[in-house]
């Protein structure tokens, strides 16, 4: 018997062109308990597929299904030609079916919560919709649902508003809430795109737990092969609205038989190779012991000092890719400003030792959002031309000539430059973002998150453009990023970041193969490889509830709350930087307290 | 700003808005009678072929008369949404781009401009000016583009935060480039709504004004005259009320549609 049965699926939407539909033709089942995990890129249909399911497409989508069976009810949408009467039938049965029988957990908990109503009420509210319960026999299954979910001190959490939550607390109250009526199937899609590293495997393994724990079944949509192969048993393949292949995770990680599948794979690991050996010449930007503090106007006089940076010191030598790493909100952005000269360091100096005269800033700079970094109402000439024409004296010939030559450069045609970037794909926008900022020639460019909002196989492009460019034009690059396997991807040496320091610097090889930094520990085990059989066995998640940071400031070290190896000294004070050949850390176990006198010869490992 | 044409509403508006501008410029141009030229003999005489909509009780012609007062709705309703629209979006986007204090100070001013009512400056205006379509307009301007000018801010601080103008101060670009090129054009269609909304309200507030009796005053001819000077035989002769009350109803409705339509397109392009 199974859950849910989909026989012949389509959708068109009326806007594309006839045949090209969202979704076409696609057929599958999910067996009761059972967690199969749905991936392809983004715009290959899944989640209009999954939408499909519940009904909650738009009234323009023209849903055309064989049958769609859920525990022997049929629930299948009436087809395009159906009138209205059977249309409304079909709502009200999903009305029932929905939060019931099947639930939905979304990307972005922020936007699913109602931001002013307390958590402890949505939940509430949510099981009282479904059912005939008192408001004290509510409250106390709400209770027991946010301890299902692993949030501690539930009663009090009850009474907070979603922004008093971190983005982890978010996703898991969202879970909570979905779970509420005991549905036999719970649709995620993409919860943990929008969550840090740490915290996505976390939520995985709530997940999972709950999977295994009330026997719900579990369709996981992601285009994070890492997260699909350590949490489903069953995969199903998506391209371009079709179903390419399906079958057990060991099948498909292990024996692809399509070629997109094996493609993906491909993909996947290919961001584990490592970058090329890079010399750095000579040292390009010096950061010396750089803060950045943020003042809030705070009750009565009393302004609230925020520290986003907290004495941060590296350098970048010419040629080279300087990689960091570190979760949302720890001030990675907040140091590329700084290098930029867009804000201005609160302590501390910057200097860049490159042709300074040349241009009025003369680092620049690849944003993340290729949506948000290009104006909609410029074409990319305009786009191209505006550095140009600021700080140059080219005449207009010369610079089309250097126009078309950068879009030659990066991958662009010469017709595109007329075109206005609502036109292009995102992969397409970044390039244009990369020429922009190398068509005046600087010598360093920090690119924040230039791939976090593209896909994999796009991922892999753009990287191969940055090192391509990197090798042509002699450039250091300033990479920033949250995801590990980018930035080990294309950096040699690298530092890990954390509540604005700098905890760990070094090679980039040997910080991935020997992390001394416990919070560098807890990153490397949350990063997710696409193996079924390596993502089972690994089991070193940091399982410390996530908490806010709540150090007095400039008092203890900043990751003293989440780490298993913290000691009263760690509390006290802060940790300076120890250094260890080319490695750098900033942590207790290595200082000559913790570790005793050494002589000078001594080769420090891990103490962890 | 690229206007859908399919977009009836819009499409309508100008054309209704069109027929009027030219009914409006060519009727008191070419007419053998002037908006003002007496005539004993034909006094309330009903419609005819050499009048039109009839003769009022002085005997001239409403025809003309009507006409003559939509160049006067025109003139206000469109200078004064280009001379609020100048003001708004000026004030507006150095309050937003300048933050702070500047941005502050800026907003509670216009808070307290916008605190006296419109018609008071009016009458104020209108005792040291006289009354004419000069004192009317800058009555009506002189509060009036402050909404505008909150609108301007608002886009302009929640644009100035995005990643294509960081871009444009790395490449070296001023503040008035960012604002002139990157700020305002993407922030041009709810101010343009807004503007086209504008002049509806200008044209109905001068009408008001001169019917209470404080705008336009006579010979001169004005929509809001027309309806005044046919109150006092309105159970007589109605038509004399209703051909100048008409035309203000079409060209205010034109101006809705315009403002309708172009609300719509905008709302079309930024849902792509």
């Amino acid at each position: 018997m199974k859950l849910l049965s989909v026989q012949d699926l389509s959708v068109q939407f009326h806007d594309r062109y006839e045949g090209q539909e969202a979704v076409s033709h696609v057929s599958f089942e999910v067996g009761p308990g059972e967690i199969v995990g749905v991936v392809g890129e983004s715009g290959s249909g899944k989640s209009t597929g999954m939408h499909a399911i519940l009904g909650l497409l738009p009234k323009k989508a023209e849903i055309t299904c064989g049958s769609m069976m859920l525990e022997g009810e049929d629930i299948t949408p009436p087809g395009p030609k159906g009138c209205g009467r059977q249309r409304k039938e079909y709502e009200r049965k999903m009305e029932t079916v929905r939060g019931n029988q099947i639930a939905m957990v979304f990307q972005d908990p922020l936007t699913y919560l109602n931001p002013t109503v307390k958590i402890g009420r949505q939940i509430t509210e949510t099981i009282r919709a479904h059912r005939k319960v008192s408001h004290a026999e509510a409250k106390e299954r709400a209770v027991e649902l946010l301890d299902m979910v692993g949030i501690r001190n539930s009663t009090r959490r009850m009474g907070q508003y979603p922004f008093e939550l971190s983005g982890g607390m978010r996703q898991r109250v969202v879970i909570a809430i979905a779970l509420a009526c005991e549905p036999k199937l719970l649709i995620a899609d993409e919860p943990t795109t929008a969550l840090d590293v740490t915290v996505q495997g976390q939520i995985l393994e709530l997940l999972k737990k709950i999977s295994v724990e009330t026997g719900t079944a579990l369709l996981y949509v992601s285009h994070d092969l890492g997260a699909v192969a350590s949490l489903c048993r069953r995969v199903l393949v998506m391209q371009e609205g079709r179903l390419v292949e399906e079958g057990t995770v060991e099948d498909i990680f292990y024996e692809p038989k399509h070629p997109y599948t094996q493609k993906l794979l491909s993909q996947a690991t290919g961001l584990l190779k490592l970058p090329k050996e890079q010399h750095a010449a000579s040292i390009l930007l010096k950061v010396e012991h750089v803060s950045k503090d943020y003042f809030d106007a705070g009750r009565l006089h009393k302004s609230e000092k925020t520290e986003a940076v907290h004495d941060v010191s590296l350098q970048i030598g010419r040629g080279e890719t300087y990689g960091l790493v570190g979760e949302s909100g720890c001030g990675k952005s907040t140091l590329a400003g700084m290098v930029t000269q867009m804000l201005e360091p609160t302590a501390g100096k910057i200097s860049y030792m490159g042709d300074k005269t040349k241009l009025k800033y003369p680092v620049q700079m690849i944003f993340q959002d290729p949506y948000a970094s290009l104006n909609p109402r410029m074409c990319v000439q305009d786009i191209l031309e505006e550095p140009l024409l600021l700080n140059t004296s080219d005449s207009r010939g010369e610079r089309v000539r250097k126009v078309k030559e950068m879009l030659h450069l990066v991958g662009l045609k010469e017709e595109d430059a007329k075109k206005f970037p609502r036109a292009f794909s995102g992969g397409q926008r970044q390039r244009i973002g990369i020429a922009r900022a190398l068509i005046l020639e600087p010598e360093l460019l920090v690119c924040d998150e230039p791939v976090s909002a593209l896909d994999v196989s796009i991922q892999e492009q753009i990287l191969c453009l940055l090192e391509e460019i990197q090798e042509k034009k002699k450039l250091s690059y300033f990479f920033i990023s949250h995801d590990l396997n980018v930035v080990k991807r294309i950096s040699r040496r690298m530092g890990v970041m954390y509540a604005g320091s700098l905890v760990e610097a070094g090679n980039t090889k040997d910080i991935y193969e020997d992390p001394w930094h416990p919070y560098t520990k807890a990153l490397l085990s949350a990063v997710l490889v696409p193996d079924p059989f390596k993502a089972r066995r690994k089991k070193g998640i940091l399982h410390t509830e996530e908490k806010k940071m709540e150090i007095p400031l400039g008092r203890g070290c900043p990751f003293a709350p989440r780490c298993g190896y913290a000691s009263d000294l760690c509390f006290a004070g802060k940790p300076q930087k120890y250094q260890y050949g080319e490695r750098e850390i900033a942590c207790f176990l290595y200082s000559e307290e913790h570790a005793g006198k050494r002589r000078s010869g001594l080769k420090m490992t891990s103490q962890i | 700003m690229r206007v859908k044409y399919r977009n009836k509403l819009f499409l309508s508006g100008i054309l209704l808005l069109l027929l009027l501008t030219l009914l409006a410029v060519f009727v008191p141009a070419f007419s053998p009678y002037s908006h003002t030229g007496q005539n004993a003999e034909i006094q309330n005489t009903a419609m005819s072929l050499a009048h039109p909509f009839g003769t009022d009780k002085f005997g001239r012609d409403i025809f003309v008369r009507v006409w003559y007062g939509t160049r006067i709705s025109l003139a206000v309703g469109i200078g004064s949404a280009m001379i609020c629209g100048v003001a708004g979006i000026f004030f507006g986007s150095i309050a937003g781009l300048a933050g702070g204090k500047t941005d502050l100070v800026l907003m509670r001013a216009a808070d307290v401009i916008d605190a006296i009512p419109s018609l008071l400056y009016v009458i104020l205006i209108t005792l040291v000016m006289g009354a004419n379509v000069g004192s009317i307009l800058l009555g009506i301007c002189i509060s009036g583009w402050i909404d505008l000018a909150r609108i301007v801010r608002g886009e302009v601080q929640r644009l100035k935060t995005r990643e294509f103008c960081t871009a444009a101060r790395l490449a070296g670009a001023g503040a008035g480039r960012i604002l002139l090129r990157h700020l305002l054009p993407n922030a041009a269609g709810p101010v343009i709504v807004n503007l086209t909304f504008m002049i509806p309200k200008a044209i109905f507030t001068e009408a008001f004004l001169s019917f209470v009796g404080v705008g336009i005053s006579a010979p001169v001819a004005s929509l809001g005259t027309l309806i005044q000077d046919a109150r006092s035989q309105m159970q007589v002769y109605p038509s004399q009320m209703l051909f100048p009350i008409l035309v203000l109803c079409i060209l205010i409705l034109s101006m809705n549609f315009i403002g309708a339509g172009l609300e719509q397109s905008v709302r079309q392009i930024e849902e792509g």
